[in-house]
């Protein structure tokens, strides 16, 4: 004889016919000699029935359109986030390669490092990350191509200065206190070791594709306290898997107390604001170590096929413009122009150069490189 | 015979627009009410549902049919709305139905699935239970609200419940029985069940009945039954 106990917590699949024929024969037997689960049954079945009839809200009217342009709007071949996100490493190597610029740029380095492990803690601390978002792509340069009235130098400090605002910005909307943190410092342009308040360590793959359970096992293995990843593209056959993965690792990290945020999942990809372009992927990590912040262990990387079709299309595009001021420049005849259009078309060919060498670097690549950015206060 | 979501899935990768507007059709309605009743407000639902999409669109070339589209897309949206909810600052989820009922531009009103549509004193009643069985719903925790939805109110089936949520079929069964005798006390102790008039099939005199009335209610327009004026 089946008891209660048993019955009812059966019933609830009973009523949606979810029984084998044993279990059905047990529960019905037991059903019509006891009245108490006969009862509970009929609750059940007039609870369901209650919820079955609520009406169906009707879809706004604009939600398909908006969708629709949503979705035209992210196929362009480059878009302004992604285009402008290699502009300050672009930049950047620019001014490395020129020997009076160097601390500049090596500054500059490190303040972006600083601001973008900053700015991931704000992500981390941030309950509405949405808002720090948005303040994601002034972070990143602006172009060269087309705006021949610039000068490097311009570019620079306009997106160093919007990078600053942006960290300000999304520190400010997280509501998190932070303004003792030695991280506030970072903001009166005197970049040192990282201020990461309170936490140590950060984890930080670029441009790439980790694999989730890497990530995890890597905070298992040495019990970091915070992981962070940067553009973490997944690649993966079954993107249902792939969702339910990263939704359990954030968990996962949750429950043991590591603090991690995936933002921006769109599906294939996890990002947190820093876009370091994989090509400079060595020279980076160099430069890191030498400021004593870096320590390398181990991560695995490979680069996503989309990275690599976005810089390609950017390439043609800065190809089109180069052989457009060169045909200005044949044609120019006041000498301020000449000087314009040539300074114009030489940072244009030095973009040229530098996205070439990221594109054949890519393919030597190997996907087993594993690097930890592991970043501490300074004593 | 309606044609496979994963035929309409492999025209649209071909950049056939029509199957975008086949595939929303089919899921646009239910992607909407799951995240409507699973934030508790219209802009949020919104957001959620946009959100959903995005991603289910954007990643599309990447499905392999491993799972169903529809399997996936109730993923994604699961997904994105647990984890909205879990930034958001914990809060009962209380929608009213009036709310939904003047809505800018009548956007949100809410829609009967048959046409359906009582005399107006019964219609009050009626409002007011639907608002209190919301409002309980609301009180449920994210993971019992969700499966109680995926389940009651979006009709889906045990294993594709397992495959959206990615736990077993067990965990399913007990899950839902949880949910709902959890729901069944709140609906007891509100008296909910004293309320006798939930839809039956038998109910044809009302669904004629409609043909008169839904004419003020444009929401209505969408109905099985409720027909040209």
């Amino acid at each position: 004889m089946m008891r209660c106990k048993i019955a009812r917590e059966e019933l609830s699949a009973y009523i949606d016919g979810f029984l084998d024929d044993n279990e059905l024969q047990l529960l019905e037997t037991h059903l019509e000699s006891c009245a108490d689960c006969r009862q509970e049954l009929q609750d059940l079945k007039a609870t369901v029935e209650r919820i079955a009839s609520l009406p169906q809200y009707s879809v706004p009217g604009s939600f398909r359109a908006e969708l629709r342009s949503r979705l035209e709007a992210d196929s362009l071949p480059a878009n302004a986030d992604d285009k402008a996100g290699g502009g300050v490493v672009v930049w950047l190597r620019q001014q490395w390669k020129k020997a009076p610029y160097r601390g500049a740029a090596a500054a500059c380095l490190a303040l972006f490092v600083l601001l973008g492990s900053y700015a991931v803690y704000s992500n981390l601390q941030a309950p509405d990350m949405l808002a720090y978002q948005d303040t994601g792509p002034s972070l990143t340069g602006e172009s060269v191509a087309g705006e021949p009235d610039d000068t490097a130098g311009e570019d620079m400090i306009a997106s160093t200065e919007d990078a600053a605002v942006g960290a300000t910005d999304g520190e400010s909307r997280s509501g998190k206190s932070g303004g003792s943190e030695p991280g506030m410092g970072i903001m009166g342009g005197a970049p040192g070791i990282a201020p990461a308040p309170d936490e140590p360590t950060f984890i930080i793959a670029y441009g790439s594709s980790v694999g989730i359970e890497d990530l995890m096992g890597l905070s298992y293995d040495y019990g970091w306290k915070v992981a962070a990843e940067l553009r973490v593209n997944l690649v993966v056959d079954d993107p249902l898997q792939a969702t339910g993965q990263i939704e359990d690792t954030v968990r996962e990290f949750e429950e043991t107390g590591v603090l991690a945020r995936f933002v921006k999942d769109d599906g294939d990809s996890q990002r947190i604001m820093l876009a370091l372009d994989p090509g400079l992927r060595d020279e980076f990590v160099a430069k890191l170590q030498n400021l004593g912040m870096m320590s390398e262990n181990g991560f695995i990387l490979h680069d996503s096929d989309e990275d690599y079709d976005r810089l390609s299309a950017r390439l043609e595009t800065l190809k089109e413009e180069a052989v457009r001021l060169s045909i200005h420049l044949e044609k120019a005849e006041k000498a301020d122009e000449v000087v314009t259009l040539e300074d114009a078309l030489s940072r244009v060919e030095t973009e040229i150069s530098v996205l070439t060498g990221h594109l054949e670097d890519w393919s030597s690549l190997e996907e087993a490189d594993l690097y930890v950015i592991r970043v501490v206060k300074q004593p | 015979m309606a044609v496979d979501d994963q035929v309409l899935v492999d025209r649209y990768l071909e950049g056939e627009t029509s199957a975008f507007d086949e595939l929303m059709d089919r899921y646009e309605q239910k992607v909407y009410n799951l995240a409507m009743r699973m934030t508790g407000n219209p802009e949020d639902a919104y957001d959620m549902a946009q959100e959903a999409f995005l991603r289910v669109f954007k990643s599309l070339h990447r499905f392999r049919g491993n799972s169903s589209f529809s399997t996936w897309l109730y993923r994604v949206a699961s997904n994105v709305c647990l984890d909205f909810l879990r930034k958001r600052k914990r809060s009962p989820v209380y929608i009213s139905i009036d709310e939904s009922l003047t809505g800018e531009d009548g956007e949100y009103q809410r829609q009967f699935e048959d046409g359906y549509s009582p005399d107006p004193e019964e219609l009050v009643s009626r409002v007011e239970m639907q608002e209190a069985i919301q409002e309980q719903i609301g009180t449920l925790s994210d993971d019992h609200r969700l499966v109680i939805l995926l389940r009651d109110a979006q009709g889906r089936t045990y294993q594709e419940i397992a495959d959206i949520l990615q736990i077993s079929i067990g965990t399913v069964k007990s899950r839902l029985y949880r949910a709902r005798r959890e729901l069944r006390d709140k609906f007891t102790a509100m008296e909910l069940f004293n309320f006798d008039f939930v839809r039956t099939d038998d109910n044809e005199s009302h669904a004629e009945q409609a043909e008169s009335e839904t004419s003020g209610s444009p929401a209505g327009v969408s109905s099985s039954k409720g027909g040209e004026q």
